[in-house]
């Protein structure tokens, strides 16, 4: 059972369902389409999940752009946003800068910078703003936020 | 999913921009070249280069993917695994007591005569089980990947019958199956003439061709035909022969050529479209001219030539000629028990006169070309497999062939793994 009632929220696009799958993926079913924001397979096993339509990727390092996940995920069908460092690995729909905003099925995606505010490594403090341009999701302002590698 | 990150490297040796935009080998004064980067961070994802450059530019800096293998470098360097592309790992025993025959002043054509040499070999691997034979096979791939090897061509050669060769071809399949390296079989049958066929070497090339490429083509055995062509061995005649079938089977061919004298090996071999025309310390302008308009690699043996104290190669006016070469170990029993790819670009650079640069490039990406190999292998490139490996720490790439002997070879990392030796 992937999609549960406490997980289900109603929108004025539709009912929708969100499944946090672990580290920076999502799992997202509005209606009958099938969302996934950087799914990630050290995080979730995928088998059973269903297929997605489209795909956003936040950025290209492999905990984000996992090609383990998508083999479970992946139709002819299925449509990949992603910032111009995602071209490399897979023909985009949209690619995506920092402030851009694209419409996918009535949905309204808009683009803004990622950032750490607490650094990973020992002995280093500071934060910056990443330019991998990373990928957020605005739902006809009824979800506000997808935000995979941006701490808040 | 997987990463290993590798940051604060001293240098990173041989980098080479996308598989598709740069040429498989280099060749000439292009040799000369080196590109390197300074204070580098290098990035490996899933067994292969996902991405490198200068630390200033590194976007691992702050967002470490989950589950990333951290290694900082600070004081070494990274290359790419040596390509060697010229070995006999796979035989029996050892042959010492020649060493000492030869250093009481036989000859290695005298020693042959006196049934020394391959003929030796061939014996002792006659009487050697297929199990024991790969387990002695297998210390010395082990050995090569502690020096800093990662893709190996094996050659058969010292069976001599169709079921010995079999024999030796199913351990080189075991040894890709079982070890970390990128082989690459060759079935060199022709690589001298067996005790049973003395005075009917003829009969012996219809056996070649007409029992054993067909068997080893047929199981899948090598990719390669060699041929000995070399006075005293194989004929130029015999040789295109024995290419002719192969080519029938689909194997390329590959040769010794021009290693005792101008045996006309090296226009059978670009005749035939061989990958690579390997030893040519007997060549001249002429072979090279054959060699300028071919697609075949020189491939020098430095080794060999220290091991039985003759003239090396002509490989300053080689390059000068606008010709690549390709440095290969040649471990084998007789002429060079030693599979040290640092000490033959010492010898290539003391002896033939080759720069540091000329003898890296040599031992890597001409290598791995002499092996259909340098799509996947032979630089620091992203889409390429991962194979590297770090070193002490040291001042500069020159210092690894300048401290010849010393062990500087102390992470190495075969298809993204951190292998353990």
């Amino acid at each position: 059972m992937i999609f549960t009632l406490a997980q289900q929220f109603s929108t004025l696009l539709g009912l929708l369902t969100i499944v946090p799958t672990g580290h920076g993926a999502v799992c997202l079913k509005l209606e009958d389409k099938i969302i996934y924001i950087d799914p990630y397979s050290q995080t979730t096993d995928y088998t059973g999940y269903p297929k997605a339509d489209i795909i956003f990727f936040t950025h290209d390092h492999y905990d984000h752009y996992d090609t383990t996940a998508l083999k479970h995920l992946v139709t002819a069908e299925t449509v990949f946003v992603g910032p111009p460092c995602m071209e490399k690995h897979l023909t985009l729909e949209k690619t995506m800068k920092n402030g851009d905003s694209y419409r996918w099925e009535n949905i309204e995606i808009l683009a803004v910078p990622a950032y750490n505010i607490l650094n990973k490594r020992p002995m280093a403090s500071h934060s910056t703003p990443k330019d991998t341009g990373t990928v957020m999701c605005l739902l006809s302002g009824i979800l506000k936020y997808i935000f995979p590698e941006t701490q808040n | 999913m997987d990463g290993i990150l590798i940051e604060n490297i001293r240098q990173l040796v041989q980098v080479r921009e996308t598989p598709g935009d740069n040429p498989s080998w280099c060749g000439g004064h292009m040799m000369n070249r080196l590109p390197c980067i300074e204070n580098a961070w290098l990035f490996i994802r899933d067994g292969v280069i996902d991405g490198f450059g200068p630390m200033e530019r590194n976007p691992y800096r702050e967002d470490i993917p989950l589950g990333t293998t951290i290694i900082d470098a600070t004081g070494k360097c990274v290359f790419p695994s040596f390509c060697d592309c010229h070995t006999h790992i796979v035989y029996a025993g050892s042959r010492e007591q020649e060493f000492t025959d030869k250093i009481r002043g036989l000859s290695y054509k005298e020693i042959a005569a006196r049934g020394g040499g391959i003929l030796n070999s061939a014996r002792l691997l006659r009487e050697t089980s297929e199990e024991e034979l790969y387990q002695q096979s297998l210390a010395r791939a082990k050995e090569l990947i502690c020096f800093g090897t990662g893709a190996v061509e094996i050659k058969s050669g010292y069976g001599l019958t169709v079921e010995d060769e079999l024999k030796m071809l199913r351990v080189i399949r075991r040894i890709a199956q079982e070890t970390p390296l990128t082989v690459r079989a060759t079935f060199l049958g022709a690589h001298a003439v067996p005790e049973k066929y003395k005075g009917n070497q003829s009969g012996y090339v219809d056996l070649v061709i007409e029992e054993m490429i067909p068997r080893v083509a047929e199981e899948k055995l090598a990719r390669y035909v060699d041929v000995f062509c070399e006075t005293g061995f194989f004929t130029v005649k015999e040789t295109g022969r024995i290419f002719t079938a192969a080519l029938r089977h689909g194997l390329r061919p590959r040769i010794h050529a021009n290693q005792m004298d101008f045996s006309g090996g090296v226009q059978v071999a670009v005749d035939y479209g061989a990958i690579s025309a390997d030893h040519l310390e007997h060549t001249g302008p002429q072979e090279w001219d054959t060699l300028a308009g071919s697609d075949t690699m020189p491939v020098l043996l430095p080794g060999a030539t220290f091991f039985l104290e003759m003239e090396y190669a002509r490989a300053r006016e080689m390059i000068d000629r606008g010709l690549p070469v390709a440095l290969a170990t040649n471990y084998n029993p007789g002429s060079c028990p030693a599979g040290n790819m640092q000490f033959m670009m010492t010898l290539a650079c003391l002896k033939m006169k080759m720069t540091s640069e000329e003898a890296i490039n040599a031992a890597t990406l001409n290598g791995a070309h002499a092996m259909d190999l340098s799509y996947s292998l032979g630089s620091i490139t992203v889409g390429k497999k991962a194979n590297i490996f770090i070193t002490a720490p040291m001042p500069s790439y020159e210092y690894f062939i300048y401290a010849f002997t010393s062990p500087l070879v102390e992470t190495i990392i075969l298809n993204g793994k951190i292998t353990k030796t």
